[in-house]
């Protein structure tokens, strides 16, 4: 498994008030396998997703990335973790505007010590996988909607992270780029990334290899009885 | 009228024979809506007495080509012209029982749509890998009845949220729906 949740819980203090956000949940993603997170508002998929990429921590159980559970590692630790083996993709791209695209895309590299030459190699290469190999060196303004979501997923994915967790990446985006978007979400699925897909949209969700609904930070089971006292 | 429409609209191109017109009607809507050979000819018959169309000689194996007249094109326009809209609310099974279970003593609500979801959610993605394999075939008749498809099953799904949402902020049927929880 590439990301575990185990009995997890997350409490917040609303004033005097104690928040459950989310409230045992257990969850395993494979590597490869695309999962898709739904749910009505507040019912704790964004907690979920800032849990699995170490953005925020849990009040009770176990996140477990890659192997190693997250609350056993320091800042420096989970600092590394978060630019090697996670990648995000928000509905606001925070791609930087005075660096072009292939640039966008290589900053992670550079942070974690790579060499210019190879880190600019990479992210060319990562783009190219994006379907938009030919734009390296245009700026973010001097691209559409669905092109700057492209760069930013490619800023996600490049040095061969693991998880991508994607919370809303097409919140922006019109239905036709917004399918394109999620079929190159699939496609790096295919091709052994484990993705978390926060989104509202069953259509984008139907991309996913599994839906799960959380409601009042629970995850739904899959079985139900509708019928007190028949089953 | 959906029929009727449909045989004047495949004909306007050119004369065609009545099989023709069956196999041509289920090819261009991607086989939503299959007829039977007895429901084309009764058609045929009755658009030949309103003059919209006019039957020409049986040939050697007693087929007759069927040529549109200007009736015909006009009924037709008119078809176009004339919006679906929606005149009556759908008897819909999904909406029936989610209606229901509101208001059924001992049915918990959002367990029926909870499976509702599951299942529409299979549905959406039994679409989706439909589209994945007809990418790039060009048959665009099939692609715009997946995106029909897709559209309404999105729209299922963005309904049932709704009603979640609904029964969640109402009180009185919450208490109904489902026990209070006591962590929150």
């Amino acid at each position: 498994m590439i990301c575990e949740f185990r009995d997890v819980q997350r409490r917040y203090h609303d004033g005097d008030r104690e928040v459950s956000a989310l409230d045992g949940v257990s969850l395993a993603i494979a590597p490869g396998e695309f999962v898709a997170i739904m749910g009505p508002s507040g019912s704790g998929k964004s907690t979920l997703s800032n849990l699995a990429g170490g953005l925020d921590e849990p009040t009770g159980g176990h996140v477990v990335v890659d192997g190693v559970d997250l609350s056993a590692m320091g800042p420096t630790e989970l600092a590394a973790m978060r630019r090697r083996t996670v990648g995000y993709v928000f509905q606001r791209l925070n791609l930087i505007p005075s660096l072009t695209a292939a640039e966008n895309v290589m900053l992670p590299l550079e942070l974690n010590g790579m060499s210019a030459r190879a880190a600019r190699a990479a992210a060319r290469a990562t783009l190219a996988d994006t379907g938009i190999g030919q734009l390296c060196d245009r700026y973010p303004d001097d691209l559409s909607g669905g092109q700057q979501q492209r760069v930013a997923i490619a800023r996600a994915l490049v040095g061969d992270r693991k998880l991508l967790l994607a919370d809303e990446p097409t919140g922006a985006l019109d239905t036709v780029t917004g399918e394109e978007v999620l079929g190159l979400l699939a496609a790096r699925a295919t091709a052994g990334v484990a993705i978390m897909l926060v989104t509202h949209e069953p259509r984008f969700a139907s991309f996913a290899d599994r839906v799960v609904t959380l409601r009042d930070g629970r995850l739904v089971p899959q079985t139900r009885t509708v019928m007190e006292g028949v089953r | 009228m959906t029929i009727r429409a449909g045989l004047l609209a495949l004909l306007t191109a050119e004369p065609k024979y009545g099989y023709q017109l069956r196999s041509e009607f289920e090819s261009d809507t991607a086989g939503v809506w299959s007829l039977n050979v007895g429901q084309v000819y009764t058609t045929l018959d009755r658009l030949e007495r309103d003059s919209c169309v006019v039957a020409g000689p049986a040939d050697d194996e007693g087929r007759k080509l069927y040529h549109l007249t200007g009736q015909g094109r006009v009924e037709l326009a008119a078809w176009f012209a004339d919006p679906v809209g929606e005149a009556a609310p759908p008897r819909d099974e999904l909406l029936i029982k989610v209606l229901l279970a509101t208001k059924t003593p001992g049915i918990d609500a959002l367990a029926v749509i909870d499976l509702e979801r599951q299942a529409l959610h299979d549905v959406l993605r039994r679409h989706r890998r439909q589209r994945q394999r007809l990418n790039g075939d060009g048959d665009l008749t099939a692609d715009l009845l997946l995106d029909a498809l897709i559209a309404r099953t999105d729209a299922s799904l963005r309904w049932l949220d709704v009603v979640e949402e609904r029964i969640s902020t109402r009180p009185s049927s919450r208490a109904s729906a489902r026990p209070e929880r006591s962590t929150r």
